[in-house]
């Protein structure tokens, strides 16, 4: 239900200023002591600092899913919310109307989770590269991040999208 | 076409199946009503079918023109509705539930809408009736929650 909450608290704000958009991905980290799998669907806004930089917000609402041990299999939920910015590496532009773009990206966040060893809160930095192309403000994009936390690194996939005003 | 991959009473379940809306569309929002159902599946071993009715409101958050031809759009919706589980070992589970989820349309004017949307379902837990192969977990949390995905194509 706080999801629900946290998805109604940036819907208000995409009225705002900004690029607004969402994705769907997948995380693979420890979270606790354990790495987990989860698949997650978030909600983006963005707005830009300078020319070709970006500073970004975001909430995930994650589904974990792991097999808790030979005889059962563990579900539980979980929410991200993280903060970060990218810039423009690479861009070239096609037929004056389609640009390409790989942007890199640093920051960070907190996952609150349900685990097979209870609730965990996991603070993590992050790293990653983002590879789309923009079409009259429309951006989808593919995500590759890196992750870092205290008991040790992860991976995360996403495919989104974003709007412009 | 809808997939839902989720958590029945602490067991991983999921369903596969269609999904058939009617809606009304007012500016910017749409009033839907929807019925769907598919294969079940709880855990490794049970089968089964699902059912769904559910309503729901839709609103399209931003929109992007392609020349005259028609708009790619974000959409945000919140809903609720009913899940009912029909299981070939003859247990039966009913459940509300409560959402919200996020997609995108492309749409062209005046003819057919191609919608994606993705979704995050929560539906209350019956402590009770959890299924539990060889022990369960110490904390059972009182609500479930999972992701679906519906695709489809309107006009």
């Amino acid at each position: 239900m706080k999801a629900l909450l946290v998805l109604l608290a940036l819907t208000g704000t995409a009225a705002a200023d900004g690029k607004l958009g969402w994705r769907i991905g997948g995380l693979r980290a420890p979270l606790g002591e354990r790495d987990l799998t989860t698949f997650s669907l978030g909600l983006e806004i963005e707005h830009p600092l300078a020319c070709d930089l970006r500073i970004y917000g975001e909430y995930d609402f994650l589904w974990v899913t792991d097999r808790a041990s030979d005889t059962m299999d563990f579900t539980g939920s979980g929410h991200r919310a993280g903060a970060g910015v990218r810039h423009r590496l690479l861009g070239a532009t096609a037929a004056r109307l389609i640009h390409f773009y790989v942007d890199g990206e640093l920051g960070g966040g907190m996952v609150l989770a349900s685990t097979p060893n209870g609730a965990v809160v996991v603070p993590h930095a992050i790293a990653g590269l983002r590879a789309g192309y923009t079409l009259h403000g429309w951006e989808p994009e593919l995500m590759v991040r890196a992750l870092a936390a205290e008991h040790g690194a992860g991976a995360m996939l996403g495919f989104g999208m974003l709007w412009g005003d | 076409m809808l997939a839902h991959a989720g958590n029945l009473d602490g067991v991983r379940a999921s369903t596969v199946g269609g999904d058939l809306e009617l809606a009304l569309a007012d500016q910017r929002w749409q009033y839907f009503t929807e019925l769907g159902g598919g294969r079940a599946h709880l855990g490794d071993d049970i089968g089964g079918l699902s059912g769904r009715a559910g309503i729901g409101v839709r609103w399209i958050a931003r929109s992007v023109q392609l020349e005259r031809e028609g708009a790619i759009e974000m959409t945000l919706e919140a809903f609720t509705g009913v899940e009912r589980y029909w299981w070939d070992t003859g247990a039966r589970r009913t459940r509300p539930d409560l959402g919200a989820g996020v997609g995108w349309q492309l749409r062209w004017f005046h003819h057919i809408t191609l919608r994606s949307t993705a979704r995050v379902v929560f539906a209350p837990s019956d402590r009770d009736l959890a299924v539990c192969r060889g022990e369960c977990p110490a904390r059972m949390s009182a609500t479930n929650a999972g992701l679906m995905a519906v695709i489809g194509v309107s006009r």
